[in-house]
């Protein structure tokens, strides 16, 4: 057991080259990756921080956001409800105004339609209460009858105030239309002509017109005066009578 | 059977001559320089690697961290030198199990020209680190008087190295060889395997004793650990 010096000046010089040709083609470049791949792993975790920094900024942020639209829900709904409320009461008002108005509408085609029923049963009853009334007087006239009326008219002119007899003696400029229901014979017609001139004056003639719408009685017209007793002058008062009821029970009635 | 493999010659010429010990050396060697070229080729510094890779890069990983964890400092800088001391070693102590196989360790002269590198990469790596002035400086430690002591410490640890070394590798194939006139084939395999053994935990020894010794002499430890370990 000795050491053979050749193999161990061989074995130095064997070490030293393995030691130089393992650096060069194992430890230089499996050293190199390893850092390299380390440097890659360092810069990819230190990339992994400033993202998850920057995810946490961003879900800071966006908490903030959420936050913020939370505090802000509150007041969007109570400002919706508001709105919604004042929309609704808007609605309303312009249902009940529509309503108001077609209420309105029909109230006053109501009245309208109640005022013209009202007028055509007036109208008819007045009708119906002058035509019985004339029908009555009618079939009742006769010459006496006119001869009374006559002498009523007589006594009206001989009654009458003698100012106003005057004024009609000017408007009637020396004629005056004296108008009866049934034709007055001769002596009718002598008989009021002298009454007229004695009571207005002699140069005042009488101007006969028959005119059966009157049904009785006599009438005198000169210038937009009239004088006269007639069925057609009752009518006339019938009528207005009948008509200030009927105006009054209206008015009750729209009451 | 033959002790001393650098007996087994080859080839002569003059003061030259080819040797089992330099044969398998030269083999060795060139299996881990065409391993490394191999392993280069494929070499990617991406996540997807093959297997091979993984291996060598979990096999580095574990050398630097026993490096750092004895020299509590990078291993860059004594990576090279001692994973080439446990790479060549550990290659020399299992070959030996492949019939027909002598280990280059089992060699006094190898063991030897390796506990030398040792020898000599120990004050290199201390006058690197911390200056010749301060690295001799610690032959004089604690006294002066102690000086020829440390000298004498230097070389008996080298000795203890190479003769550790080519002690148990040699012993361990002479058993083998001895158990293989006198019992059936069982045991020995059984021996072989032991020997494998053997192998990778004498190449660890050895590789860590150097890494103490470049330590203790770049004074990482203090300069006075490594006279007490030999």
């Amino acid at each position: 057991m000795q050491i053979d010096w050749f193999t161990f000046s061989a074995q130095i010089i064997n070490f030293l080259i393995l030691l130089l040709l393992l650096r060069k083609f194992l430890y230089g470049p499996v050293l190199n990756v390893m850092k390299n791949r380390e440097e890659e792993i360092t810069s990819r975790l230190e990339e992994a921080r400033l993202k998850l920094l920057e995810a946490e900024e961003k879900a800071a942020a966006y908490q903030d956001k959420l936050n913020q639209f939370e505090e802000q829900k509150d007041e969007w709904t109570e400002k919706a409800r508001q709105e919604a409320e004042t929309y609704r009461k808007e609605l309303l008002e312009s249902a009940r105004t529509e309503v108001e108005q077609t209420q309105a509408k029909w109230l006053r085609k109501m009245e309208t339609e109640q005022e013209t029923f009202l007028k055509e049963i007036e109208k008819r009853s007045i009708d119906n209460i002058i035509d019985i009334a004339e029908t009555i007087v009618t079939e009742l006239a006769n010459q006496s009858l006119e001869q009374q009326a006559l002498e009523r008219c007589v006594e009206k002119l001989k009654k009458m105030d003698p100012a106003e007899k005057e004024r009609i003696q000017v408007s009637a400029n020396g004629s005056i239309e004296v108008i009866t229901a049934f034709p007055v014979d001769e002596k009718g017609r002598r008989e009021i002509d002298d009454i007229i001139q004695r009571v207005f004056s002699e140069k005042v003639t009488c101007n006969f017109k028959i005119m059966p719408e009157l049904g009785f009685g006599i009438e005198i017209r000169s210038g937009g005066w009239k004088l006269g007793w007639s069925m057609k002058t009752y009518m006339d008062e019938l009528r207005s009578h009948l008509k200030a009821i009927f105006d009054v029970s209206e008015v009750s009635l729209k009451q | 059977m033959e002790i001393n493999i650098d007996q087994i010659i080859y080839w002569e010429w003059g003061f030259f001559k080819l040797n089992a010990t330099l044969l398998f050396s030269w083999l060795i060697m060139l299996l881990l320089v065409a391993g490394a070229w191999l392993l280069k080729r494929d070499l990617t510094p991406g996540r997807k690697m093959s297997r091979w890779q993984a291996l060598l890069e979990s096999l580095v990983v574990i050398i630097k961290q026993q490096i750092e964890e004895a020299t509590q400092e990078k291993a860059d800088k004594y990576f090279p030198f001692i994973s080439t001391l446990f790479l060549f070693i550990v290659i020399s102590n299992v070959i030996g199990v492949v019939p027909g196989a002598y280990s280059p360790t089992a060699s006094l002269s190898t063991t030897a020209a390796l506990a030398s590198c040792v020898f000599v990469a120990v004050p290199v790596f201390g006058v690197m680190t911390r200056g010749a002035r301060n690295y001799f400086r610690y032959y004089l430690q604690p006294t002066p008087l102690m000086l020829p002591f440390n000298i004498i410490g230097e070389f008996s640890r080298t000795l203890a190295l190479a003769i550790r070394l080519f002690g148990n590798i040699m012993s361990g194939s002479l058993i083998v060889a001895i158990l293989l006139s006198l019992s059936p084939l069982l045991f020995p395999v059984l021996m072989q395997a032991f020997g494998l053994l053997i192998g990778v935990i004498q190449a660890y020894v050895f590789a860590i004793l150097a890494l103490v010794y470049i330590a203790s002499a770049a004074g990482i430890h203090n300069g006075s650990t490594s006279a007490s370990i030999t």
